[in-house]
Parts: C-alpha cells; structure tokens; sequence
C-alpha cells in the first residue's frame, strides 16, 4: 500500500478527514479491493485499542470497588437492627435537647453546615482560602487547615516591595478536588504519594515526587499546576513560571485561570513589579477566576 | 439548581482533559446509591451483576465524553448515569422490568442511543482476548503513542508535546510504524489461530 493511503486511513481513523476526503475514502472502500482490505485491518487495530482501553477501565474500577468496600462500616446484623435504631433515635432526641437548650442561645446566627450524606450533587469545589476544609480519612474526621495568610508576616501594608507581596498573599492553591484521602489510603500508587505530599504541605517531597509520574501523569496539565505551585513555593521560581504558562498556553487545565495568578505571584517574588502587575490585571478579567478579591487587593498596593 | 449544571459541564471537561481523578471521583459517589437503586429493581441480579453493569455505565459515560460526544448535561450527572445503567440491565437481562421511573426519565432525558451500546460486545471472547494480547505485546512507548492518537483523539502536535518528540514528523513516522506493527501482528495471529481451528477440526 502507498504511504499516502496509509497516511489517508491513520487520518480517517482519527476523525480528521474533511467531508470531501471522507467522501474520497468511502468511494475507494467500494471500488479499490485492496484498499478496502486495508481499511478493515486498520480498524480492527484501532478496535483492539479501544478494548484494551476498556479492559484497563475495568480494572481501575475494581481497584475503586476493593477500596470502596474496605472503607464500608460493619452492617448490624438483622436481629440487632431494630435496637440499633432504638438506639439511634435516642441518641438524636438528647443531641436535639442539648443543642436547643445549651448551644443555640451561643450559636445564633451561625449558618449551618449545609448538605446531607445522601447529597448526590457533584459540584467543583470552591478555592480554599483561607476556609477550614472536614477531610475525610479512612472514616475519621479531621481538619485540613491550609496555610493562611495570617500565619504569614503582614508585611505587605508597609511595603509594596514584590517579594513582601509574594511573601503575604501566595500559599499554594488547594481545592477539596486535590483531596487524595477520599481516594483510599493504602497501596498509594505513585500519584497518589504525589497528591498525599501536595495536600499535606511537604512540597519538597512533592517536589521530588513528581518526576517519578508517568509521562502521561507529568504531561497532564491540572498535575503541572499543582506542581508549579510546590517548585514556586520551594523556591524554583524559573520552573514554575515555564510551567505555568505552558498551561495557559496549552489552554486544557481547570485551572488555567489560577495560573496567571500564580505567574503574577512568581514575577512578584522575581520583583519584576510590571509583569506581575499585567498578570493580576488579566487574571481578576477572568471569569473562573477565585482570588479576584486578593488580587484585587494586590493590585492596589502595586499601585502605592 | 440551575446553577449547579455548569459544574457538572466542568467536570465533562476535566474528564475529556485526561484528569482520571474525576471519573474516580464520579465513580466512587454514585456507586452504592446505582447499587441500592437497581437492587430495587432487578431483585433477582446478585452483586456481580450490578456491579458490571455499573462498569459498564461507567465506561460507555467514559467513552462519550473522552470522544467529546457528551459535553453537556441537560439533567442531573446521577439520573443520566442511572438511566445508562438501568437500560444496560435491562439488555443484559433481557427483561422488561420498564418501570413508570424509569419512563419518567427517558421521558425528561435525551441520551444519544449509542450510548448505550459497547461496540464490541458482540464480539467473541476469543477474538477479543486476541486483540487485546496485540496490543499487549506492544512496546510500552508504542502502545501509549498509539492510545493517544486513536483512542484518546489526540491531535499529533498534542503527542509530541506530552511524549517529548523533537518534531510532528517524527510522531507520524512512529504512529505509522507502530500501527502497522499492530495491525499486522493482530493478521498473523488470527491466520495462526485459523490454521490451529483447521488442525483441531481434522
């Protein structure tokens, strides 16, 4: 067969052909024998990749169900779930008396938390700022407190100098999202060590971590972004920067907007004042943008 | 809930972007509620039915967003998602266990009907276990180049930027060379696999 057919059929395999070639190969099909044959045993070789695909979708999903099922709490067994509920019951009607007669008066106004475990709803996590995050652990609750600027010298309010800017607003961007502990937590694979060290803070082991990604894991732009923030905050600001605006360029991550802020921040610590400037200002221009009040805030104190 | 449909759409989005980590995250939320909510109606299947029959919703959900044929939803990520694996049950039981629910929805959601066929389902196990041994014998580099490009719909300039290529031509070379390898070791294997018939037969 011509390298160009062969070209023609890859092409037609992977849905790039325009209607007129489109046209130009279903004519061939009928009346070239050999072409025909040519296009069938290319498609069965894509067909064998797309079940082989499939087949490793099915694995990841068992994988899902083993660590799923471990997760599970023991079931009552049927003659001990009647005074399980009894007991349950209870247990809400003396929570309910206590918390209306001891923890209201001293709660007014507090909104609660919102949302049952029933909640089937997917929704992007909003930013966390400077919010406390319940992560779930293996069953357990605990607090994830993200670094908050308040644990970081105020310096910006004396000094508009980049590097004091840096210093006050940048933390690395986390979002419930990059919560790996929600995805079990035994027999880490490589990314999820890389997702653990990320989430936990130890960005120098997040650092090392992440070169021993996959390619395809390394090449995955929402993975960069967050490894952009570990090299910026371990002080690889040059990494960082080409990191960061590969991902805007590439235009495919959920978090394309968050990368001008974080690029603003890297020119902030390089103290090249104008740059970062011209990033905050396209970055509080975006709609997905979920620091606007920061940078907003920056901008202002560039301006001083 | 209104607003919450935008979300679900970014969520298509990061899934057809390659981020797995959101299928996971799909697949670990709906997975008990689909396995109480079937139960409920196909009392007789155990388990294991309901459970392929949630991978498989998984993976045709999975396919239609990852060839970007599904990018938006109209209704709830959770009703569409049932409504796949109810019909998914009702073909593999070949049981017509349609409920007024279940009218309901097919009612109020349009599903591009493809969606609930897998192409190859049909296809004997034999002849599937031996393409995917093809595609396993398959250099771990070659296979991933060809995956990208024939499976996952990646452009070539988007392979050479994430396999680290010096240039689109080269990754045209490789993807020629790698699928003609496969194809022709998928040809030898079944003129072997006919020949060994031919000699059990005689």
């Amino acid at each position: 067969m011509e390298e160009r057919d062969q070209i023609l059929i890859e092409r037609y395999l992977a849905g790039e052909l325009t209607a007129a070639e489109r046209l130009d190969v279903e004519q061939r099909e009928k009346e070239d024998p050999l072409f025909r044959q040519a296009l069938l045993d290319y498609s069965i070789a894509r067909k064998a990749l797309q079940l082989k695909q499939r087949e490793e979708l099915k694995r990841r999903f068992a994988e899902r169900d083993t660590i799923l099922d471990k997760k599970k709490p023991e079931v009552p067994s049927p003659g001990r779930n009647r005074i399980y509920w009894i007991w349950l019951a209870a247990a809400l009607v003396i929570a309910l008396v206590v918390w209306k007669f001891l923890l209201l008066p001293d709660k007014a106004g507090i909104p609660s938390a919102s949302g049952s475990n029933d909640s089937l709803e997917i929704a992007l996590p909003p930013a966390v700022g400077s919010d406390t995050l319940m992560v779930r652990d293996s069953g357990k609750v605990k607090e994830h407190i993200p670094p908050t600027r308040e644990n970081k010298p105020d310096m910006a309010v004396k000094s508009k100098k980049g590097g004091e800017l840096f210093a006050a607003y940048f933390e690395p961007y986390t979002d419930a999202m990059m919560d790996p502990t929600t995805r079990g937590d035994e027999e880490l694979s490589q990314l999820q060590k890389y997702q653990k060290a990320y989430w936990d803070g130890e960005y120098p082991k997040a650092v090392e971590l992440f070169p021993q990604l996959t390619p395809d894991e390394q090449g995955n732009d929402n993975y960069r972004f967050t490894y952009a923030n570990a090299l910026l905050e371990t002080g690889k600001t040059n990494q960082a920067i080409s990191i960061l605006e590969s991902i805007i360029q590439n235009n495919r991550s959920r978090y394309v907007a968050e990368a001008h802020f974080g690029l603003a921040m890297c020119q902030l610590r390089k103290e090249n004042i104008a740059q970062a400037n011209d990033w905050l200002m396209r970055y509080v221009k975006l709609d997905k943008a979920r620091k606007k009040e920061q940078a907003n805030e920056i901008i202002s104190k560039l301006k001083e | 809930m209104e607003a919450e449909k935008p979300n679900h759409d970014l969520l298509l989005q990061s899934l057809s972007d390659g981020d797995m980590a959101v299928l996971d995250q799909i697949y670990d939320t709906y997975r008990d509620d689909f396995l109480r909510w079937s139960k409920s109606r196909f009392q007789s299947a155990d388990r294991a039915d309901l459970l392929d029959a949630w991978h498989d919703t998984m993976i045709m959900f999975y396919e239609q967003v990852r060839d970007r044929k599904l990018t938006h939803l109209t209704c709830e990520l959770k009703s569409f998602l049932f409504l796949i694996g109810y019909r998914r049950l009702i073909r593999i039981h070949k049981a017509a266990e349609k409920t007024d629910l279940v009218d309901e929805l097919n009612a109020n959601i349009q599903i591009d009907e493809s969606i609930n066929t897998l192409e190859s389902e049909e296809m004997d196990n034999e002849r599937r276990t031996l393409l995917i041994q093809a595609v396993d014998e398959l250099p771990e580099q070659s296979r991933r180049i060809l995956m990208l490009r024939f499976v996952e719909g990646k452009s070539v300039s988007d392979i050479m930027e994430t396999m680290g290529y010096t240039s689109v031509n080269a990754v045209s070379v490789t993807l020629s060379r790698c699928l003609k390898k496969l194809k022709d070791s998928i040809g030898e294997r079944m003129v072997q696999q006919r020949t060994w018939k031919k000699e059990i037969r005689s």
